[in-house]
């Protein structure tokens, strides 16, 4: 089932009144806003982008960076050096656009958390259920058959080294001939139709400028995103919010509104350097699926994996190695992108007056550099032991390796002002826990200074994860909104 | 937007296309056009603080080429075209290799995108 048009409000007639309003339409909000919903809660969820069907523009394409990223897909955590990041702004969110890789939060993860925010009743046998209830609704499961050649290809190379690589499940649905094909279970397919089956009332195309407080209800003035869809803002007014907007816009918007301690001081990311590898034999194929293998020998610290590679990926991946950029056009079935992802590093979102865009900037000290050249390193290595032949990192003017011998000539460090640097995660920026001076929120994510306001997404992981974070999201979400309602 | 600023994206792009992408098809190819008309909507999209002075930064590349060579980027053919921007590349600022990364980023992006029957619009 998809959201549908019939169960939209493209434009309210005035002001709307809920009992409960849900800004943002991602995995925390959909979560949210179905559990909710589904409980008989009057239910309002606000959305900055457009409500489009998940087939709208084909995966991981140029229309859809158009269509359904923040920015185009443009968007740059500044720092020395910058990390490239992407989030979605649709209906659905990051699960429209991202691979749909599913885990759930790990153990030592959970126990970190505990030990250093405070965080209760998140053990993993508290989570379990939650884990086990989203896991169902978005149909977690394994490739039915067999996995790309390019994504085998790392597995293959880590189990020569004798290291740890799994094959990570997928919120997708198979069809039941045992094909690979299939449908991914994005929240406009799932939480989202859930949710206005119950009741709920999406608004598509609504930026929240600014929350208010007046007379025991929340305010949030509302402008319209699309451009001519509408003249003048409206408000929304709702006895509870709850922000789910991004570990970027959700800090953006409580600084806007004058909800500040500890807001946006603590941004952890996933950086991530690639590497295109060259093989001998046929690795890639036009409508190549998305790979599944993910080596975690070093983890939580650092990841491996192989990325989406259709030819305009991996030209962009090369353009640290810009005399080579033409070849891909011959050569690219042979080439496939890989990553390899850590988690240092720290940052910040600020508002800056006169500005819509929040302003991210993002820190990695000497030891995160070293970690990342080190990953480079071991990916490197496992890839040349799959039979890889030449690999070019995406550190400008660094040679291509060709041999074991050739990893000596990778940096120690990652240079600063050669190296690309990307993520699609990002987590943190209004942690949660029962430590008030590092937290923005309780442990069920309600913001420590503001009654009736919660945050329901990315923002409240302590920290890096260490692996996808949807699953953690969607499982945070649904616990948070469950003791919403015992609670009520 | 500033004056200047759409030509010298637009002769940025094709420079690129023809140095990185291994494109020498005669200009008034529509494949150009396309990439370049995205090259400007992805910088129309850009965060608002950075949009101004990327814009501005672009028109100061197209008119440094006045300086360099006495023609301003747009008017300078192929060849001395990426002079400059190799010029630009070898500069002590990072903010002038982060402009030109971002252009290449952008434009071989949608060049490859439009080589293997995909869609800009």
């Amino acid at each position: 089932m998809a959201a549908t048009s019939t169960d939209v409000v493209v434009e309210p007639p005035g002001d709307v009144r809920c009992d409960v309003a849900v800004i943002g339409s991602g995995p925390g909000g959909a979560v949210t806003a179905c559990t909710l919903a589904e409980a008989g809660r009057d239910v309002v969820l606000l959305e900055e982008g457009p409500l489009l069907a998940l087939e709208a523009t084909p995966a991981f394409s140029a229309q859809e960076m158009r269509a359904k990223y923040r920015n185009g897909g443009i968007t740059v955590a500044l720092g020395s050096p910058g990390v490239n990041y992407a989030e979605g702004r649709c209906v659905g969110g990051g699960s429209e656009v991202n691979s749909g890789l599913y885990h759930r939060t790990p153990h030592d993860v959970l126990d970190r958390w505990r030990l250093r925010f405070g965080l209760e009743h998140a053990s993993p046998d508290e989570m379990a259920p939650h884990f086990a209830a989203c896991e169902e609704d978005v149909s977690v499961s394994k490739l039915p058959g067999p996995a790309p050649a390019a994504s085998l290809r790392l597995h293959e190379g880590a189990g020569r080294l004798g290291w740890s690589s799994i094959e990570v499940p997928r919120w997708y649905r198979y069809a039941p001939d045992g094909s690979s094909d299939g449908v991914k279970q994005s929240m406009t397919r799932t939480y989202v139709p859930r949710a206005t089956g119950a009741g709920c009332r999406l608004l598509p195309d609504t930026r929240v400028a600014r929350l208010g407080h007046d007379a025991g209800r929340w305010t949030l003035r509302c402008e319209p995103a699309r451009p001519g869809a509408r003249a003048s803002s409206f408000t929304v007014r709702a006895r509870t919010v709850f922000v789910a907007a991004g570990a970027f816009q959700t800090p953006a918007l409580l600084l806007r509104s004058g909800i500040k301690h500890n807001v946006g001081r603590s941004l952890h990311l996933h950086p991530t350097v690639k590497v295109v590898a060259r093989f001998d034999d046929v690795v890639n194929a036009p409508g190549m699926g998305v790979p599944v293998h993910q080596v975690k020998e070093f983890a939580p610290h650092l990841s491996f994996g192989c990325s989406i590679s259709q030819p305009p990926h991996l030209a962009l991946a090369m353009t640290d190695h810009p005399e080579r950029i033409s070849d891909v056009h011959e050569d690219w079935p042979h080439l496939a992108v890989y990553y390899a992802m850590s988690d240092g590093g720290v940052g910040r979102v600020r508002t800056v007056p006169g500005f819509r865009d929040p302003l991210v900037s993002f820190a990695l000290d000497d030891s995160d550099l070293t970690l990342l050249a080190d990953g480079l390193a071991k990916l490197c290595r496992c890839l040349l032991a799959a039979g890889a032949t030449v690999l070019w990192p995406s550190v400008r003017g660094c040679p291509p390796i060709r041999s074991e011998a050739d990893l000596a000539l990778l940096p120690a460090i990652l240079p600063r002002d050669r190296t690309s640097l990307m993520t699609i995660h990002a987590f943190s920026t209004c942690p949660m826990g029962q430590d008030r001076g590092r937290t923005v929120a309780d442990s069920f994510g309600r913001v420590h200074e503001a009654s009736g306001l919660h945050i329901a997404d990315a923002s409240l992981l302590c920290g890096p994860p260490g692996v996808n974070p949807q699953g953690s999201i969607m499982a945070f979400a649904r616990r948070n909104a469950l003791a919403f309602l015992d609670r009520a | 937007m500033l004056p200047t600023f759409t030509p010298t994206v637009s002769a940025l792009a094709y420079s690129i296309v023809r140095t990185r992408c291994g494109d020498a098809s005669p200009l008034a190819d529509d494949r150009h056009n396309r990439v370049t008309r995205y090259v400007l909507a992805q910088h129309a999209g850009m965060p608002d603080y950075l949009r101004l002075p990327f814009a501005a930064l672009t028109v100061v590349f197209g008119l440094s080429a006045l300086a360099l060579t006495g023609r301003t980027f747009r008017a300078l053919p192929h060849e001395r075209r990426w002079r400059v921007v190799e010029t630009w590349r070898r500069l002590p600022v990072s903010f002038a290799r982060d402009l030109l990364r971002f252009y290449e980023g952008v434009v071989v992006f949608a060049w490859f995108t439009v080589e293997h029957g995909g869609d800009l619009d």
